[in-house]
């Protein structure tokens, strides 16, 4: 296990694929230091990591209103709106997909739920750090050095083209919210690093059965309007 | 891998062939990830790590104390460059006039054109392409169109003229037919054997991890129902032939394998992600 790894990989690393990596002294997440008291467990909410933040317990306990120690895409969507932001359904299901539990693979435990959160901790305190202007939104430039800065030199025409899923057409200057943010920083890091794994001599290319390719890409698809 | 590099016919082309010119046409391939395009000021080593770009590895996200500034001809750069780009705008419909139906073309498909053609342009754009498909007892997200033109012109520009009408009129068709062919106990749905053999039938074959991949994503349930809906179907159609025939033009020696440079690869499979 790498060192290099933020603290939630070490709890839950197979379960957290899109998390930007951070260093382990980052204090930006976008809740109060006072939330890395960690809670004692106790016996109802044993499957969550041990050192699991209160809110995020309380955030899951409160959409699982069935007590079924799951919860499912629309519930997700409800407590990662009330801690983040508005998350589309669109968004919702790719981070269902990628941080799934592979023996339940529509809904999200604790465990998964866990590491969602703080992976999108991290994310938050990268869209915070490279929202200069404080708009609230992520202008392409931003985009680029947000993704620069966790280690992504994105060539400006794979930006170009992942921003025009965005654009409304018109030319304008398009801007991410943080749900859209998320959306594009988990394919790059996603698809980069898949592909990285494959490039074993940093030659910059690789070469990919068409089995891999498949496999490599499908993940991050989406089939949601 | 499913017989792909020992029956290479079993991934013959489905439908018919698609206008040649190709989104990302001018970019030099071996190009490394560290490394941007000229006139950019970091050439640094590929793969760049959070603390090399700016010259602080100490300091990697720009300490309150070592504020990350951002060098100015990156800034200008993309500038000139600007999102979202015109360049895909100038190449497949230069040539295309309003009129260009190939000739002996069935009065039918003119008739369903000027209709969607609402501000009569002589281009279907995606909304109208979406209102038109609609209007035949199936509703089509913005997505499958999205991706219905992109497979037809090979650029992002969301728009169609008569020439890839005509073809999008037939193929829709022929989907419609493969749909009901394989939909065999007629629920509307097809599901993971149906859908296997449909996508064989087409001359894809696919693994069984890629084929639960495919069933997990396109359902519309997200997951739930473990079936396809006709227009999930014809998205998924798209999706396996976009990605596959990609695939195949990268490889040229019929092996089975493909190398792609890291550019290469993201532009090769964003335009499925993000339709």
């Amino acid at each position: 296990m790498s060192s290099s790894y933020g603290r939630y990989h070490s709890e839950s690393e197979s379960y957290a694929p899109s998390a930007p990596e951070q260093p382990p002294h980052s204090n930006y997440h976008h809740t109060s230091s006072s939330n890395y008291h960690y809670a004692n467990v106790n016996s109802s909410t044993s499957s969550f990591p041990a050192g699991t933040p209160q809110e995020v317990i309380r955030s899951f306990q409160m959409v699982d209103r069935d007590g079924s120690g799951f919860i499912d895409e629309r519930e997700l969507q409800q407590a990662l709106s009330s801690g983040f932001h508005h998350f589309s359904l669109r968004t919702i299901r790719l981070l269902i997909f990628l941080f799934r539990n592979p023996h339940q693979p529509l809904s999200i435990g604790p465990k998964e739920f866990a590491a969602l959160w703080s992976c999108l901790g991290h994310w938050r305190g990268i869209f915070e750090r490279y929202d200069k202007d404080r708009s609230g939104k992520i202008d392409p430039l931003e985009l680029r050095d947000a993704l620069y800065g966790i280690g992504y030199a994105v060539p400006g025409s794979v930006l170009q083209l992942l921003l025009s899923k965005y654009g409304d057409g018109s030319g304008r200057r398009v801007e991410l919210g943080f749900d859209s943010f998320v959306e594009c920083g988990m394919i790059i890091k996603g698809l980069t690093d898949k592909f990285k794994e494959k490039d074993t001599r940093y030659t910059g290319s690789a070469t990919l059965s068409y089995e891999t390719f498949m496999t490599m890409v499908l993940p991050f698809l989406v089939s949601y309007d | 891998m499913s017989g792909y590099p020992n029956q290479p016919p079993n991934y013959g082309y489905g439908y018919g062939a698609r206008p040649p010119s190709q989104p990302y046409g001018a970019h030099q391939p071996p190009q490394s990830y560290g490394a941007p395009p000229p006139g950019q000021p970091y050439s640094a080593a590929p793969y760049s790590q959070p603390s090399a770009p700016y010259g602080q590895p100490s300091a990697p996200y720009g300490q309150p104390s070592a504020p990350y500034s951002k060098p100015p001809k990156e800034e200008s750069q993309s500038h000139s460059g600007g999102y979202p780009a015109p360049a895909p705008y100038a190449n497949p419909f230069a040539s295309l006039v309003p009129s260009a139906f190939p000739p002996g073309t069935d009065p039918n498909v003119v008739t369903c054109f000027q209709l969607a053609d609402q501000d009569g342009s002589g281009f279907i754009d995606d909304k109208e392409m979406q209102r038109a498909l609609s209007s035949y007892n199936q509703s089509f997200s913005l997505r499958t169109v999205h991706l219905l033109m992109y497979h037809f012109t090979n650029s992002n520009v969301k728009k169609i003229g008569p020439k890839e009408f005509t073809s999008l009129f037939y193929s829709l068709q022929n989907w419609r037919s493969i749909f009901d062919r394989f939909d065999k106990d007629r629920s509307g749905k097809i599901d993971s054997t149906e859908l296997r053999d449909a996508l064989l039938n087409m001359g894809y074959a696919v693994s069984p991890v890629v084929l639960d991949l495919l069933v997990s994503k396109f359902d519309k349930t997200g997951g739930k129902s473990k079936a396809i809906e006709y227009d999930n179907f014809i998205e998924c159609c798209l999706t396996v032939k976009g990605l596959t025939d990609k695939f195949k033009e990268k490889d040229t020696a019929y092996s089975g394998s493909a190398t792609f440079s890291y550019e290469s690869f993201m532009l090769t499979v964003l335009p499925f992600l993000i339709a």
